[in-house]
């Protein structure tokens, strides 16, 4: 592990994480795998759909990456490939998502992120692209981070 | 001061007991001078120095204050956590209102510490390892963790709204983000304060390692 401490972490996030990993190999969220790899500063984490869900049985992937400053900062939480057919996730894997954003605290955990999102897709009564997509994603062409957006956080209920 | 006494009087009785009692009447001469100063009566202090009575000497308005300071002193020193301690203090703060009431008080305490060094003695000289537990102590293993750094609290501090965190943790929260991490209230710098969650179970596991020395012949010069 020491020979992947990532340059880009903070002596404190590095511990922070370390010991979230540890209480995420004890206790998981449900429905969630981390893929183990060497490198803190990127998580990949798998999602299976609840069951009774428009989301059952399929599978994501997530991918989490840490800023220096975490858990100040909120980290950048994106779909990987073939991204959910969801009202508020745009088709380059970009979340519209809150907590990802400008409610993050520093209280929060990946766990606790990755919960809010099942729950979010769990809501979901349409799979369906957010109606801005196309122009969103044309924005965000040159690999601009969701964390660059300014998120309009209208709809409480998915 | 009741513990640190009794222990060493197992091994070695009579010397322990001279120690303290010269450091008692250096108390008392101390006290008589302050009073002598003042100009008032000091027939009290003649009375406890021969009656070799404990603390009777301490309990006068205007000696109150200096005893205080000898123990606080002392306390510092070896730090011992007795009842005999405890019981001085609050009268202490009994004995201002009037003389009447404080020698009414001083006769209480002397009743009080006699029973009290009792108690102490017999497990002691059993040679239990354990000190005689004075209350129900809060449990000695509540390690908070930080929800920030998710470490052991380090300098816990609160915020206004009553959520705990490490000093630099809810420092930096607040330096990013002007809010409660775990509430959201708005925060500034000077909402926060250092709170002192377990000095109570320190300052007794100070005693108990005093208390170990005692017991260990090699270490008995350590009280006098």
């Amino acid at each position: 592990m020491s020979s992947s401490s990532p340059k880009g972490l903070s002596r404190i996030a590095a511990n922070r994480l370390h010991k979230e990993l540890k209480e995420w190999q004890v206790n998981p969220p449900t429905g969630f795998k981390h893929k183990v790899s060497d490198n803190l500063q990127r998580w990949i984490v798998e999602v299976t759909g609840a069951p009774n869900t428009l989301y059952e049985n399929e599978t994501y992937y997530l991918q989490v990456d840490f800023p220096e400053n975490y858990p100040m900062e909120a980290p950048q939480v994106i779909f990987t490939q073939n991204p959910p057919l969801h009202p508020h996730i745009y088709s380059n894997g970009h979340i519209c998502l809150d907590i990802l954003y400008d409610s993050w605290s520093p209280a929060m955990t990946v766990s606790s992120i990755c919960i809010s999102i099942l729950s979010m897709l769990s809501s979901s009564t349409e799979k369906a692209r957010p109606v801005d997509n196309d122009r969103y994603v044309r924005n965000c062409r040159n690999g601009k981070s969701p964390k660059e957006t300014r998120w309009w956080f209208h709809d409480d209920k998915v | 001061m009741s513990r640190l006494d009794t222990g060493i009087s197992l091994s070695t009785a009579r010397t322990s007991r001279t120690h303290s009692y010269e450091r008692r009447n250096s108390l008392v001469s101390e006290s008589a001078n302050a009073r002598e100063a003042g100009g008032s009566g000091n027939h009290k202090v003649t009375v406890d120095v021969k009656d070799d009575d404990d603390d009777v000497q301490i309990i006068s308005p205007r000696s109150v204050a200096q005893a205080r300071m000898a123990k606080r002193n002392r306390r510092r020193a070896a730090a011992p956590s007795s009842t005999h301690m405890d019981l001085e203090l609050s009268l202490g703060s009994s004995a201002v209102p009037s003389r009447k009431a404080s020698t009414r008080a001083s006769r209480n305490a002397v009743i009080d510490l006699t029973v009290g060094n009792d108690d102490e003695v017999v497990p002691l000289a059993l040679g239990k390892r354990k000190a005689p537990q004075v209350s129900p102590e809060p449990s000695k293993d509540v390690q908070l963790t930080c929800a920030i750094c998710m470490d052991t609290m380090k300098e816990e501090t609160s915020t206004v709204c009553g959520h705990i965190f490490c000093r630099p943790c809810i420092l930096g929260a607040i330096k990013s983000q002007k809010k409660c991490p775990t509430c959201r209230r708005k925060l500034t710098n000077t909402n926060i304060h250092r709170i002192y969650l377990s000095s109570g179970t320190r300052l007794r596991s100070v005693s108990f390692g005093c208390l170990f020395k005692v017991l260990e012949p090699s270490d008995a010069t350590f009280v006098s």
